[in-house]
């Protein structure tokens, strides 16, 4: 009988970008608990020293790394180091960086497109770049692209953060057609609001962000370490969506059953809560 | 796996009760127009009749069968700011009735207005004053009554007064030092406070006063000489590590200690009885705990029978951990 290959999560030699905070943060815990060793990528390098080094606390192997995931050679550099920081092949990658971008249209400067551009949609396009090839020649492995319900949702003043959000996603379905029958298995993560620190470093307008720094406390249905889990284990399964909030899963069941009606009800509901 | 309605109830307590409010005049109006909002319908079980009361001049509730065996004295959570009395009506007329017991609402005086150690000198006026009484006592409280009624044992034990039967802290606030990691750790998960809520309680509670004090920080009390204790505890609330530190300082100190923990439940769940099967499960659990320290103490104080209490006590540390 053909032995059965390690579940993907369990044992993996393993980068996560963003790794500083957030849910990059508990997919740098979670893998370490299943076991693996873990690239902590992060653009603030002090953030990705400290989880690493809990991370070493805990008795796991992490290494901590600055990188900037919109800066291609970059990006380049650390998938040519990966092997040697690991001590073997990378198995899973996890392409979580990204910042919050909010604003009506016409009213976000071009500049924070660009930016909000560069790390959220560039960034996941350079991680898959970059490794995709590699774990399609190792024949074994995941990518997790951490995208968001924000990908379809259509949130209203969000329009930079669901652009790329939806690309994110897209280029996640293409990769997991590509890879399909390979042995690498791909995952796109689609949460709703998670309490990260996504509203405090990111650029909203500031009669927004109070608000949606409360929202992040009063309406989470779900922890960023509760997402990092499930994530995981989707991907084990070979999951490619995985919606770990049922007002996600709901936006989503609506949005594909009556496309039209969403966007209105969308911007009406949006209008009521705002003004 | 937490029922259907623990899934439903969480995000609705923490809508209406989670916040991050720093400013702590802002905190105190939120926290009482929670707290004193008819959170819970009165309903109290055939049975037990309900009166107004005063004892050791602290304003109150009874809630008492018609020949009670037993009184339990109570104190009601609510941050130390808060808190209303009809709130406990179901689950205490419930401990009630399953006790045939006399309970006693302790209306105690809340902060800003009289800050730490006003409760404390309540809670334990009104011990002192009940203990001296014939039934058997017994010292319950949730959240911050939780607090107020290990500090109440302490003080106690620390004034040489007689100890109740055994007492009961569910999810107390027992820790005013602000170093435990839950705090942290649990600030995303707890469906109802958040360490800036509780820090923010904590202050104007003390209002100045030490923090490290084993009265306002009784994961701090020495705990020799203390009645058999239950607690009960979510994993994932803010306020789980001070029940672990109780549960091993009480341990240390020999003190026969039931921790009950559950998962993915809010805080104190089991006073919700009327909304969480888990709520259901667990009051069956506290009411046994009584009860058989009850009964103990009865076979005590018949000369043949002294030497029951040990097979009950065989174990000073049971945990239970429901998943």
């Amino acid at each position: 009988m053909k032995k059965q290959p390690l579940p993907p999560s369990r044992n993996a030699a393993a980068i996560v970008t963003g790794a500083g905070s957030g849910i990059g943060r508990s997919f740098a815990y979670e893998l370490a608990r299943r076991g693996g060793t873990v690239i902590c990528a992060d653009i603030n390098e002090e953030r990705a020293e400290q989880v690493a080094a809990s991370l070493k606390a805990l008795g796991s192997k992490a290494i901590a790394r600055r990188c900037d995931v919109g800066d291609a050679k970059q990006m380049e550099a650390l998938s040519d180091e990966a092997e040697k920081l690991l001590g073997r092949p990378v198995t899973l990658v996890i392409n979580n960086a990204g910042v919050g971008l909010g604003g009506p249209i016409g009213e976000v400067p071009l500049d924070d497109w660009h930016w909000c551009m560069n790390v959220n949609l560039w960034g996941v396009i350079h991680g898959c770049h970059y490794f995709a090839p590699k774990l399609r020649e190792l024949g074994y492995g995941g990518i997790i692209n951490v995208a968001s319900a924000a990908a379809f949702g259509a949130a209203p003043e969000m329009s930079t953060y669901n652009v790329t959000k939806a690309g994110v996603l897209a280029l996640s379905e293409t990769l997991a057609a590509e890879l399909a029958g390979t042995g690498v298995k791909v995952t796109a993560l689609c949460p709703t609001v998670v309490p990260t620190n996504i509203v405090n470093d990111g650029k909203l307008p500031e009669r927004r962000r109070e608000f949606a720094r409360s929202a992040m406390t009063r309406f989470a249905l779900t922890t960023a370490d509760k997402v990092a889990r499930q994530t995981l284990d989707a991907l084990d399964r070979g999951e490619l969506y995985v919606l770990p909030q049922i007002d996600g899963r709901l936006a989503w069941r609506f949005k594909r059953l009556m496309p039209r009606l969403y966007a209105r009800t969308v911007g009406e509901t949006y209008r009521l809560l705002a003004n | 796996m937490a029922s259907l309605a623990a899934k439903i109830i969480k995000p609705l307590f923490r809508a209406m009760m989670k916040r991050n409010i720093q400013d702590p005049d802002h905190l105190v109006r939120h926290l009482r127009r929670i707290m004193n909002a008819p959170l819970m319908p009165s309903l109290i079980p055939r049975g037990v009749s309900l009166r107004h009361g005063r004892v050791a001049d602290v304003p109150g509730q009874w809630l008492s069968t018609v020949n009670p065996v037993a009184t339990v004295l109570f104190l009601h959570g609510g941050a130390f700011v808060g808190g209303r009395l009809d709130t406990y009506h179901h689950f205490c007329g419930t401990l009630a009735k399953a006790l045939n017991a006399r309970i006693f609402l302790a209306d105690y005086r809340l902060a800003p207005e009289h800050p730490f150690p006003a409760a404390t000198d309540d809670a334990f006026a009104v011990y002192s004053a009940l203990i001296k009484e014939s039934l058997p006592l017994m010292v319950a409280g949730d959240s911050a009554g939780g607090n107020l009624t290990l500090a109440t044992l302490l003080r106690a034990r620390d004034e040489q007064q007689i100890m109740p039967v055994c007492a009961l802290a569910i999810s107390p606030g027992a820790d005013a030092t602000g170093k435990l990691m839950s705090r942290d750790a649990n600030n995303d998960s707890d469906p109802m406070l958040s360490r800036v809520m509780i820090d923010g309680a904590t202050r104007i509670y003390l209002q100045g006063a030490d923090p490290f004090h084993p009265y306002a920080s009784p994961t701090r009390g020495d705990y020799q000489g203390l009645p058999p204790l239950m607690l009960t505890v979510s994993e994932e609330e803010c306020l789980r590590d001070d029940s672990y530190v109780v549960a091993e300082q009480a341990r240390r100190a020999s003190v026969p200690v039931t921790l009950l923990s559950r998962q993915d439940m809010p805080h104190v769940w089991p006073i919700f009885l009327l909304l969480l099967p888990e709520a259901r499960q667990d009051t069956r659990k506290i009411v046994r705990f009584m009860q058989s320290h009850l009964s103990s103490r009865r076979h005590n104080e018949l000369p043949n029978h002294s030497s029951r209490s040990d097979s009950l006590h065989a174990s000073p540390t049971t945990q239970e951990a429901v998943a």
